[in-house]
């Protein structure tokens, strides 16, 4: 409901265009968003959606004269088919640049509200500046130069005043218009979605695999779980959106060996290491994993999560205090799964996977007939 | 014809926008929680304090459920129980919360009544919205319903070795009431007049959760989630920890 409200409220403020042609009449759009999706979905309130203007942005995003060299665009890292990743431990930029994160997967992103690995950027506008000038990315000078690029061309200019009024492009509209069509990436086609909604009952070994995914072990109370949950939340599976509680240190490096992470952001030591929990959605197809992609497969997830925790001093306390057996003074920290419950917890995340979004026209390449 | 649709839905939008008009029967109560530690403002993270068993420890996470609130009024003694009463308090960003209870009815109330945590009825179900939205870090799983306070931290065990300090307290024996009898000593009643606020001001003292009636001890007790030593705690933030300390 609100977001029709700042679609309508952008509607009242537009400038009546009277004596001029073309007409600038754009065409209010409105999500719908299933219940069960956490309450916070937000949209600047100067950037509402229109159709104009996510078809405009769905064109930029698949535009390759928004790198230096014209060599790629923000699909050549964020591929549907991989639920917006590349597949690569790290992401190829123009000159074989190649930043040191791995690409993180597009959906659901109106919820964000600090992007990237280390919660940098506070919004999908201010975020695409990074790869478009980043040297080991897009490499452009600065946005400007996209902007002078595409001010020259037939097609762009008509676009934009159907979008925003003017054909008289600029660095802010082209940045809104790549949010707008970001933020209309909506994956709640998986067997979790469908189980939400009362349409798909899932196998014994799926059942068994939320479960676990979703409970903290207490070997006390003979409770068993796969200790996911905590960070993954609800039927959203992503961190939490409040302030910077979405991000953990999920116990991959030692303190001497370990990325900033979120504290190169904030400048607080007790944010070392810490990294955003994302979403798990389409997880089993946006491998490799982790901030620095440094796992390959699920299986090496999981192994990590169960036996492969390293201490340091910003650990997050649920990993630290989560077994399946009884946790021994000064012993690592183990979750001592069995096989076969890494096999379910498996079974769960693959019920993750939108094979919809993934196939989706709206979300594809415009200029492939 | 679509700008017709959208004049029309600007007319609609804009006159729902504009300010109700405070009816003559109407008020609003605010309830400000403030969070110490002792005789200290809470601070996450960097703060070093010393629980009652003189064991060090800091805080990441403090948490709880507020939940069906209700008011007495003195002079009929009828109670007004706000509808959909689930509040989610927590201290990520300040160390203030508040809430605000609309359209009360006017009148003098001798008598304010809270609980923490999620009454049995709601505790069984993880389907729902807002502050109990399963996506706030509060849901356990789907069997178990909701942590009604959830304070998560480090025990500092020595100076060189530190444990999690977890306390996750839900269950139904845990759902506390907590009844503030209001007129007496230095507290006023609450008086609601017609377009007027009121606040309450709540001090919440997470060193009480630590203490009495129940001593807690970390070294026994660093990780509380589902054992019997729960009621304990349960004990602790049901005596003590919340206080009102002024109405105005």
């Amino acid at each position: 409901m609100p977001l029709l409200m700042l679609g309508l409220y952008a509607a009242c403020n537009e400038e009546k265009d009277i004596d001029k042609e073309p007409v600038y009449d754009p065409t209010p759009y409105t999500l719908s968003l299933p219940w069960y999706f956490p309450d916070g979905a937000t949209v600047p309130s100067d950037n509402s959606f229109t159709e104009e203007g996510i078809a405009l942005g769905r064109m930029l995003f698949y535009e390759k004269q928004l790198s230096a060299d014209k060599s790629i665009s923000c699909a050549s890292c964020h591929q549907q088919e991989k639920a917006f990743t590349d597949g690569r431990q790290f992401p190829l930029g123009i000159n074989g640049g190649q930043v040191n994160k791995n690409t993180m997967s597009l959906h659901n992103l109106l919820w964000v509200n600090r992007l990237n690995w280390d919660g940098r950027d506070t919004s999908l506008e201010a975020q695409a500046v990074g790869p478009l000038t980043n040297p080991l990315e897009m490499g452009l000078e600065d946005v400007n130069e996209a902007v002078l690029r595409l001010q020259a061309t037939e097609i762009y200019p008509p676009q934009f005043f159907a979008a925003f009024g003017s054909d008289s492009i600029t660095a802010e509209n082209l940045l809104k218009a790549l949010a707008q069509f970001e933020r209309t990436l909506i994956s709640n086609q998986s067997k979790l979605d469908k189980y939400w909604r009362d349409e798909y009952e899932p196998t014994d070994l799926e059942r068994k695999g939320m479960d676990l995914f979703y409970t903290h072990p207490e070997a006390s109370q003979g409770i068993k779980g796969g200790n996911c949950g905590d960070c993954h939340l609800g039927p959203f599976t992503g961190g939490a959106t409040d302030a910077f509680n979405g991000f953990h240190n999920n116990g991959l490096d030692q303190d001497n060996d370990m990325e900033e992470g979120l504290a190169a952001h904030t400048g607080n030591d007790f944010d070392k290491g810490k990294f955003r929990a994302p979403s798990l959605r389409n997880i089993a197809l946006t491998a490799p994993y982790m901030h620095d992609g440094r796992f390959n497969t699920l299986e090496e997830v999981l192994a990590h999560y169960d036996e492969h925790i390293q201490m340091s001093a910003t650990l997050d306390p649920l990993i630290q205090e989560a077994s399946n057996a009884p946790i021994q003074s000064g012993e690592p920290i183990r979750l001592h799964l069995l096989p076969e419950e890494k096999e379910a917890i498996l079974a769960f995340l693959h019920m993750l996977t939108d094979s919809t979004f993934i196939e989706d026209e709206r979300f594809s390449n415009p200029f492939t007939p | 014809m679509k700008n017709l649709a959208v004049y029309l839905a600007c007319i609609l939008i804009l006159s729902a926008c504009k300010e109700d008009e405070q009816t003559a029967d109407d008020a609003t109560l605010k309830l400000s929680f403030s969070h110490v530690v002792g005789e200290e403002p809470l601070q996450l993270n960097t703060a070093r304090y010393v629980n009652a068993a003189g064991e060090a420890y800091s805080l990441s996470k403090v948490r709880y459920y507020i939940s069906n609130i209700r008011l007495r009024n003195t002079t009929t003694g009828e109670v007004y129980i706000e509808p959909e009463s689930y509040h989610l308090v927590g201290t990520e960003s300040s160390d203030v919360f508040e809430i605000s209870l609309e359209k009360l009815p006017i009148g003098t109330y001798n008598q304010l009544e809270f609980a923490i945590g999620v009454d049995n009825s709601t505790n069984t179900s993880t389907d729902r919205v807002g502050a109990l939205d399963p996506s706030n870090d509060m849901a356990w799983n789907w069997n178990t319903g909701y942590k009604f306070l959830s304070v998560e931290g480090t025990y500092f065990v020595t100076e060189e070795e530190s444990e999690g300090l977890i306390y996750h307290i839900g269950g139904d024996p845990n759902y506390r009431k907590l009844t503030y009898t209001l007129g007496q000593e230095n507290l006023p009643e609450v008086v609601l007049s017609a377009g007027n606020e009121t606040q309450v001001s709540v001090r919440v003292d997470v060193a009480e959760l630590f203490d009495a009636p129940n001593l807690v001890s970390f070294q026994e007790h660093a990780v509380v989630m589902f054992d019997p030593f729960s009621e304990k705690v349960a004990d602790n933030y049901a005596s003590g920890m919340f206080t009102i300390d002024r109405i105005k």
